[in-house]
């Protein structure tokens, strides 16, 4: 069962001078509880297209189905419930909010569905990433390694279906990149959690079930590296 | 998975709000604050007035002593008296009189207003004296109660005596507060009471005297006095009578309270609008730095309504928080007013609490700082979650564009207006004052940018590195410098033009020219007088400016019609006579030109104050040569509608006298001497009852005092004015009124000031950055203090440069066309303003900056990516 599916997708930017077409007529289908990577050189637009994914933008045309749900025929605050019900995030830049703790920002997620009392959750999944004694810093406190590691245990505090990560690791150091992605693929074993993975990284990528490549507009399945 | 269907809610909302605060509670308190001194200055005036209001009605009786008075500048004539007494009820009458008053205590004399009353008044109320006095024992002997302007100008202490007229009085002590007295009318003449018992022996009481008539009745029935007065109008006008009533009093004062009142309310909502102009701004740049967190919570999947709230739950907070410390404050300083102004008004004043204005200036206070803070936070509704993928993609701060925007706008301009109405209760007023104060701060705006503009176009480009960065900071985006100049100069431009206004006026308004022209007036000589007066004069080496004979006259026709035909058609057009704009514009002479005496001489030549503009002057005629060819002062044509060849009558003491009029004079009146209205040839009113008088020249005070100790001695009844008394009166007067005016513009430069700390706050950051890449590429601590002393001193220098400019050109405008009088700058006033309001604004800039030099480096470079 395909957990998403992105059907002849367009994606053009208009802007004052010109059309840039980044998109053009995407296709992919991806098994639920799968990990796969998606690779492209710069400016390709692995973010454009995961942007899309995780209805954080609109395409031009083109139909894509998130766990069942039309994403191309949401409203904005449709998007944001199925966000919060579906999918988690994890970024280059970390992405924290600045003037929450860490253990505030993992919580938030959890705390837009309602569900404020699951403190201890939060706690342990700190734990879990090794921040145990840090629950009480804010961002500006920590290094980029924790930073990013507070974000890996706010994107699977509330068990979404699905994790897009775009280069998670692209703004650490070697030792550090190698600890998040470790981090990263534990937990998303241990929720059966699907991953969308954009990187450069062609290690990284090997780690996955299936690799996609951007080329010329389109997605193609790279079956051997 | 759980699926929530309602998803969280206000409770979620207001928790993440107090987070989202923790960090910067302080640093959010200050951008409100800006609003604060301008709600305080509005509650405080909304209380002040609600007091007056109160003391007025409650002590309504009490302000006119009685329920009706007359006055008149002649005895009443038969059918007034028999009026008088129809009414019924009691009567007491009261003489006042100007004349001159000879201090014991240091041989000083001055012109006074002396007032002798009956000991039935008032009928309402008592005298307030110092030390208390009983009124039996004031009208039992020769005792006299005085200003207490007076006991500080001659040294009086009770037990002195006074010289009025022919005998002298004993000081009782100084009167503080009379019935039908207001406390601010007696700065020309200074007043001094007496017993009516003692007044015909002062032998003051003659030909020539100013005398006025008063009487007041106590009624059985006051209920319907006013309607019944009403009736009677025309008759009172006619027979020149005056007539006050209890409600009329009343309606005056709380008239003129809300004049003061409006002028400064005006002055208020400037500094709150400013204030909230600043809160807007400063909140649009916190906020532009919420953008992110914003964007990351819409991604985690929060709806963009929920989102905002977060936002809105904080801006509403701070609203509250600084309309609760406007209203504290203004509420505070409402229980200060009572001990400044007690001395003017002519009632008790008691500040109270009222929980009710308290309310109303939380909630107004509220509304418009949350009104002003919604303004940059509804365009970020639209922030998209995509931002998290790409920073600085997709800004959504076009607030041009939205239509919240405008509707908020409009909104805040109904609370405005709303709250203005409310304080003034007068549309017309609230209107104009609404649209003057959006045309000023437009006007100001676009001074401030064209002087910015200009500034940039002028700094030379070999200066030193602090000081190139430093201006360069004033043109950097976000930086808002013409916000910043508009709330510095508002407040620096009210009291400047203010005080420049006083002292133009003061230069100009009455001038010592030097050289031979007098600074001193004797007047109400008799003619078998004049004759010692003079020799006084040459006995102290002193010159006679000028000696002129003055007849009193009264219009009777004007071009064969009688002015009673005028009046009457005037009071029908009249109405309440409070529309003088109206008035105006219609053609017919002015009542009160009709109505007046006028106090003429006779002689054959134009003065140095005089220029012919029209007409020939004739200097000689005979009585026998009617009509005869009299002069008239250029300003009184227009007053009167009248132009060369037109014929008046003049009713001199019962003998009529018909004039033409054949020339027209412009006379500068700028001077102490004595200046006419109408002047007749010699040969005509020799020998009409007259009375003198003189002008001269005294070189010092002393002499002018010795002079008048003199004529005092001798002939009472002869009074004095110099300038150097009025000029000190005038002085005096209008350091007053504009002192209570330039009190509420401090409010405004107040909230200038917390405008530009706002403005320096939110952009605290952005300098700590950048002083962290300068220190990074090697500039010392002292360099970037250097640029950031530069950057305020410019400000400074540009606001005082725009306030100055604005000032003088806002001056000039008062003077060209309120007072009508050119322009003399005061430019040490200017340069001093100009310097204190520098170093005002540096001052807050460094206080503002504090520790930015000190800012670990490491911490800010690692915090790139928020
Ligand atoms: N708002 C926009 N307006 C115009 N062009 C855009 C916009 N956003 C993205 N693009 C363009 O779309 C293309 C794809 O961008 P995208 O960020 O998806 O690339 P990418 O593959 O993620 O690159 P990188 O590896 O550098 O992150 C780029 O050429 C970019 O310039
Ligand atoms: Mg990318």
């Amino acid at each position: 069962m395909s957990i998403l599916q992105v059907q002849n997708v367009y994606k053009t930017f208009t802007t004052e001078s010109h059309e840039v077409p980044v998109l053009q007529d995407v296709n992919l289908s991806i098994e639920a509880e799968s990990k796969c990577s998606i690779l492209g050189p710069s400016g390709s637009g692995k973010t454009t297209l995961l942007g899309l994914c995780a209805g954080l933008d609109r395409s031009t045309s083109g139909s894509i189905y998130l766990n069942d749900h039309a994403l191309h025929e949401s409203s904005e605050d449709e998007l944001a419930q199925i966000r919060n019900l579906e999918v988690g995030f994890v970024f280059q830049n970390f992405q924290l909010i600045p003037s929450l703790s860490a253990l505030e920002n993992v919580l938030v997620p959890l705390e837009l569905r309602g569900e404020s009392s699951k403190q201890a959750r939060a706690k342990e999944l700190l734990s879990r990433v090794g921040l145990g004694d840090r629950f009480d810093h804010f961002p500006v406190q920590l290094s980029g390694g924790e930073q990013q590691r507070v974000a890996l245990a706010r994107a699977f505090i509330h068990q979404p279906s699905i994790l897009f990560a775009d280069e998670p690791t692209g703004n650490l150091d070697g030792d550090t990149s190698g600890l998040v992605e470790e981090l990263l693929f534990d937990l998303n074993k241990e929720a059966g959690t699907t991953l969308v993975l954009v990187t450069h990284n062609l290690d990284l990528a090997r780690k996955t079930d299936h690799i996609y490549r951007i080329h010329q507009g389109a997605v193609e399945v790279l079956e051997k590296l | 998975m759980t699926e929530s269907s309602n998803g969280p809610g206000w409770k979620w909302v207001t928790l993440m709000a107090w987070r989202d605060s923790r960090r910067s509670r302080v640093k959010m308190v200050l951008f409100v604050l800006s609003i604060v001194f301008g709600l305080a200055a509005l509650v405080a005036i909304r209380g002040f007035r609600t007091n007056v209001e109160d003391a007025i009605q409650s002590q309504s009786k009490e302000l006119l002593g009685a329920d009706v008075e007359f006055n008149s500048r002649s005895p009443y004539s038969a059918e007034i008296e028999s009026y008088i007494d129809g009414l019924g009820g009691e009567r007491t009458d009261e003489i006042r009189l100007a004349t001159m008053g000879l201090f014991e205590s240091n041989g000083g004399s001055r012109l006074v207003s002396m007032r002798a009353f009956e000991d039935s008044f008032p009928y309402y109320g008592v005298p307030e004296t110092r030390p208390e006095v009983s009124m039996e024992q004031f009208h039992a002997e020769r005792y006299v109660l005085l200003e207490e302007s007076l006991y500080h100008q001659f040294e009086v202490s009770v037990g002195d005596q006074v010289k009025l007229g022919q005998i002298y009085f004993e000081v009782l002590g100084i009167m503080d507060r009379i019935p039908g007295e207001s406390k601010l009318t007696g700065w020309v003449a200074p007043r001094v009471y007496i017993s009516k018992n003692h007044l015909e022996s002062t032998g003051l009481m003659q030909f020539g005297s100013r005398v006025s008539y008063r009487s007041y009745l106590k009624l059985e029935n006051s209920d319907t006095i006013d309607e019944q007065l009403e009736n009677e109008r025309r008759f009172f006008r006619e027979n020149r009578v005056g007539v006050d009533t209890v409600e009329e009093e009343q309606r005056e004062l709380i008239n003129s309270f809300q004049q003061v009142t409006d002028l400064l309310n005006l002055i208020g909502f400037m500094a709150l609008i400013l204030g909230g102009v600043g809160v807007t701004s400063a909140v649009h740049v916190y906020l532009s730095g919420k953008m992110d967190t914003i964007a990351i919570l819409r991604c985690l999947g929060t709806k963009s309504s929920l989102g905002i709230s977060i936002f809105l739950v904080q801006v509403s907070g701070l609203g509250l928080i600084a309309s609760f410390v406007g209203s504290l404050f203004g509420t505070a300083i409402q229980f200060f007013i009572p001990v400044f102004v007690a001395d003017y008004l002519p009632f008790e004043l008691e500040a109270r609490f009222s929980i009710l204005d308290f309310g109303i200036g939380l909630f107004f206070g509220w509304l418009v700082c949350f009104l002003f803070t919604l303004l940059p936070l509804v365009p970020l509704r639209k922030i998209s979650p995509l931002r998290v993928l790409r920073t600085g993609v997709e800004n959504p701060g076009a607030m041009k564009k939205d239509p919240w925007v405008y509707l908020i706008v409009a909104t805040l301009a109904v609370a405005l207006f709303g709250f203005g109405f409310a304080q003034t209760d007068n549309l017309n007023v609230n209107l104009g004052f609404s649209g003057g104060l959006l045309v000023v701060l437009g006007l100001l705006s676009l001074i401030a940018w064209l002087f910015l503009k200009g500034i940039k176009k002028l700094v030379p480009k070999g200066l030193p590195f602090a000081w190139r960065y430093g201006i360069a900071n004033l043109y950097r985006p976000n930086n808002r410098s013409v916000l910043m100049l508009v709330a510095l100069g508002l407040g620096f431009i009210i009291v400047l033009s203010l005080f420049l206004t006083k002292e133009a006026i003061l230069k100009q308004i009455i001038v010592d020219r030097g050289g031979n022209s007098s600074n001193m007036i004797l007047f109400d000589i008799q003619p078998h007088q004049l004759a010692y007066v003079e020799a006084v004069l040459e006995d102290n080496s002193l010159p006679i400016v000028e000696a002129a004979p003055l007849i009193n006259m009264r219009i009777s026709e004007l071009n064969s019609r009688p002015v009673r035909e005028f009046m009457r058609r005037g009071s029908e057009r009249e109405g309440g006579g409070r529309d003088r704009d109206q008035r105006d514009e219609d053609e017919g002479p002015e009542g009160w030109a009709l109505r007046r005496e006028y106090r003429s001489t006779y002689r054959d030549h134009l003065t140095e104050t005089e220029t012919l503009i029209e007409g020939t002057f004739v200097g000689e005629a005979s009585i026998e040569d009617e009509p005869i060819p009299v002069s008239i002062e250029e300003g009184l044509t227009e007053d009167l509608d009248v132009s060369l060849g037109d014929r008046l009558v003049f009713d001199i003491q019962g003998l009529a006298l018909e004039v033409e009029i054949a020339s027209i004079r412009k006379v500068d009146w700028n001077q102490v001497r004595a200046n006419f209205f109408f002047v007749f040839p010699k040969g005509v009113l020799d020998d009409a009852p007259g009375i003198f008088m003189v002008a001269t020249r005294t070189p010092d005070a002393e002499t002018t005092g010795k002079v008048q100790a003199e004529l005092m001695e001798v002939h009472p009844n002869v009074s004095s004015i110099d300038l150097r008394s009025i000029l000190s009166t005038i002085d005096d007067i209008l350091g007053k009124i504009t002192w209570v005016v330039q009190f509420m513009a401090l409010f405004t430069i107040l909230a200038g000031l917390m405008v530009m700390a706002g403005t320096i706050i939110t952009s605290r950051y952005q300098r700590i950055r950048e002083s962290v890449l300068l220190r990074t590429l090697g500039a010392g601590s002292k360099t970037i203090k250097g640029i950031l002393f530069i950057e305020f001193a410019a400000v400074g220098f540009l606001a005082s440069l725009v306030g100055g400019f604005v000032s003088i050109a806002a001056t000039w405008s008062l003077m060209r066309f309120l007072f009508k009088l050119p322009l003399v700058v005061a430019w040490d006033a200017v340069g001093i303003g100009m310097v204190t309001m520098m170093v005002l604004t540096t001052v807050t800039g460094l206080l503002n900056s504090r520790g930015i030099t000190k800012q670990p480096p490491l911490e800010i470079l690692r915090d790139e990516s928020t």
